[in-house]
């Protein structure tokens, strides 16, 4: 399973050559640039496996992916039902949400936009906020029922959420300006996440500590049961996003150029509306609003290849986006003493000044006019 | 190859529809090089974007080759005609040869890759347009002009039958703008691909153009070679409407300042007179070629390199070595003056 998600993800580019030529100065370092990122991508994924409260020597991890046993039982155990779900949903997640970040950035020629400023994640929050406070009307019962963070209930209504905030935003984008449409979309999520507290304040207490474990943001909560629909929904997005590379090109020049140049706007906004909610919603919907992530990848894959072109961008942000993730939720499980490190405060702490870093470096990235 | 009858251009919106102009009958013919003037508000954006497609027409069609234009799929569209708008096209990182090769995009497969034949194309416009030089840089990063050439490039890679470009020369000094319209002439004649802009810039167009579109401000068209444009006196109404006279003789238009005084010249070389006669006119003074009456105007001699010699009434002649010193005596001097009407 994972060996064909990465395998998908580190599709080189068709036509490297080519397409490295649009790339100012660095086209000839392209055809090396991928292996190394799938590199580095496979080597946090075994850090993930190794590293924990209980360490597990490299070799016996790379041993257990193979095929083999690790050669040791409990090892099999830690690997099999808690790091490699957990590692796993890194891994797609991240791609997923860096996938989504950057065509939501083309899409609204906006550096900032992400999954998180237009709305989509605070209707997921929203979503899964009431499903979880309907149990107060149904029944504490059937809350128990489906009391685990994967239940598909919360999962179904989180996406519903995020579907809905991306319905507006789509309705709206007719008629305003991309600049118009992404304040919208930010203040949909304001008003989602305002609801949501509202919700909470009716809740029982059991209900908000269910609801906090999942917004906080985790993938430890991901399960083997829970990728029967999360993989398949992603792996669907992340075609899409690949799919996408022509029109997203297109769309660089303003969507009145990309008429011109015969792409059907109307319908490719659309489907880059729905291809963002694909993948933000489902890794929202299971592992609650992961922050930043959708936003630093494109610009680090920008940063790397220093070029707008999609058919190197995509594939690259999608490996940067997994490798981030991986090294945020490294970071994370780390055998901390006490504390309970949270992804988005890593995310935050370590993503904020590297794109800040990045846009002060780089001069092209300055010159980037969205 | 381009035709257009009835054709009726504006605006529909929910508050109505706003028509911008009636009854157009246009024609443009392989190979030719149309300049679309008017004044601002005239609507020429409108029309460039309804014979794009960009913007259906409030009647009447567009036909380009045969086909109505409206019944083309998008891709179809961008084979035939390819567009150079006013707005800037916001280029992200991209180089542009990469900005070129975003012109193939009608021609290409699934992700936008390059065949041998793309390629080709891609480097003939690159060629073509003059854009070689600075292909390898971000596009935000050129300047106006070799961005504007960039553009061209992009648009003659998508190997179209008819290119549109609107307000090409906006931004760009003269001999930019010059080199640029000179390039667009030369692609409609050497590869029968039609070309149409719109500019501002009258000289240019009466210069450079195979045929003027003149769309005047209440919406009518007149068309026609820049030169019959001229001599049927339609240059004239356009520039009556909007306040300003417009000189047949020279092809451009004049300020039409209330003259204040006749002056009388006489000497110098053509160049020379030409350019005192402007300085003159250009301050409100009317040149005269020789009064009857000796006395009753100043007259100016035109002495070459030794500059102007000005006799004024019963006053010694003044002599001046530049335009501007002459200029500024003879507006303070100006009340004294006789004046005469402006067309006498």
């Amino acid at each position: 399973m994972t060996k064909s998600l990465e395998g998908e993800a580190v599709d080189p580019p068709p036509d490297a050559a080519d397409a490295s030529r649009s790339s100012a100065g660095r086209g000839r370092l392209v055809p090396f640039l991928f292996p190394a990122l799938a590199a580095l991508v496979a080597t946090l994924f075994v850090l993930e496996l190794a590293i924990g409260s209980i360490p597990i020597p490299v070799g016996d991890v790379v041993r257990f992916l193979l095929g083999a046993e690790s050669g040791n039982e409990v090892w099999n155990t830690i690997l099999w039902d808690l790091r490699l779900p957990r590692a796993i949903a890194a891994l797609v997640c991240g791609a997923a949400l860096g996938a989504a970040g950057l065509q939501l950035q083309t899409l609204f020629r906006n550096p900032l936009a992400g999954p998180w400023a237009l709305g989509l994640t605070g209707g997921a929050e929203l979503g899964a906020a009431v499903t979880i406070a309907a149990g107060t009307i149904v029944g504490s019962a059937f809350l128990a029922q489906f009391g685990f963070l994967s239940g598909l209930g919360v999962v179904a209504s989180a996406m519903l959420g995020a579907a809905a905030v991306a319905a507006i935003v789509a309705a709206v984008a007719r008629r305003v300006s991309t600049m118009t449409l992404l304040i919208v979309g930010l203040m949909l999520g304001y008003l989602a996440e305002g609801l949501v507290s509202v919700i909470m304040h009716f809740t029982t207490e059991i209900q908000g500590k269910v609801f906090a474990s999942w917004s906080d943001g985790s993938f430890g909560g991901v399960q083997w049961e829970d990728f029967p629909v999360l993989l398949p929904t992603l792996f669907v997005g992340l075609t899409v996003a690949l799919l996408m590379v022509k029109p997203l090109n297109a769309l660089l020049l303003g969507e009145r150029y990309a008429a011109s140049l015969g792409l059907p706007v109307e319908r490719a906004r659309l489907l880059t509306l729905l291809g963002a909610v694909i993948l933000a919603a489902p890794v929202t919907a299971y592992c609650g609003p992961i922050l930043f992530i959708g936003i630093i990848a494109p610009h680090m894959a920008r940063g790397l290849l220093n070029t707008s072109d999609h058919r190197l961008l995509m594939p690259a942000t999608m490996l940067l986006g997994a490798a981030v993730t991986l090294a945020a939720d490294l970071v994370v499980h780390l055998p901390w003493e006490r504390h309970v490190l949270h992804l988005n405060a890593v995310n935050a702490v370590v993503g904020a000044p590297f794109v800040i870093a990045l846009l002060l470096r780089n001069r092209n990235m300055r010159a980037m006019e969205f | 190859m381009l035709t257009a009858e009835k054709l009726d251009i504006g605006y529909r919106s929910r508050r109505g529809t706003t028509t911008i102009a009636r009854n157009l009958n246009l024609r443009l013919e392989a190979g030719e090089f149309v300049c679309l003037l008017g004044p601002n508000g005239a609507g020429k954006s409108t029309l460039m974007r309804t014979i794009a497609g960009i913007q259906p027409p409030l009647g009447g069609s567009v036909v380009l080759d045969g086909v109505d234009i409206r019944t083309l799929t998008p891709n179809q569209r961008a084979t035939r005609l390819s567009v150079v708008l006013t707005e800037r096209a916001t280029a992200g990182l991209l180089t542009g040869y990469a900005m070129v090769c975003l012109g193939r995009f009608p021609h290409t497969g699934w992700f936008g890759n390059l065949t041998a034949e793309d390629r080709e194309a891609v480097h003939n416009a690159i060629e073509l347009a003059g854009a070689g030089p600075f292909s390898d840089r971000l596009v935000a990063e050129l300047s106006d002009g070799e961005r504007q050439r960039v553009m061209v490039a992009r648009a003659l890679a998508q190997e179209p039958r008819l290119m549109i470009l609107d307000e090409i020369t906006a931004f760009l000094d003269l001999p930019r703008r010059i080199e640029i319209v000179r390039l667009l002439g030369k692609l409609a004649s050497d590869a029968k691909r039609s070309i149409l802009i719109s500019t501002h810039d009258l000289d240019l167009a009466l210069r450079t153009a195979d045929r003027i579109w003149l769309l005047r401000a209440d919406g009518t068209l007149d068309t026609g070679a820049p030169e019959d444009l001229v001599l049927d006196g339609s240059f004239g109404k356009v520039f009556a409407d909007e306040g300003i006279e417009f000189d047949p003789l020279h092809g451009s238009f004049s300020l039409g300042k209330a003259a204040r005084a006749g002056i009388e010249v006489s000497g110098g070389d053509p160049v020379q007179r030409a350019w005192t006669i402007r300085a003159l006119e250009r301050n409100g003074f009317r040149p005269l070629d020789r009064a009857g009456d000796h006395e009753a105007y100043p007259s100016l001699e035109l002495l070459g390199d030794a500059g102007w010699r000005l006799r004024a009434g019963s006053s010694a002649p003044q002599s001046y070595d530049k335009l501007y010193e002459l200029v500024r005596a003879l507006k303070q001097m100006s009340p004294t003056l006789r004046g005469t009407p402006l067309n006498p």
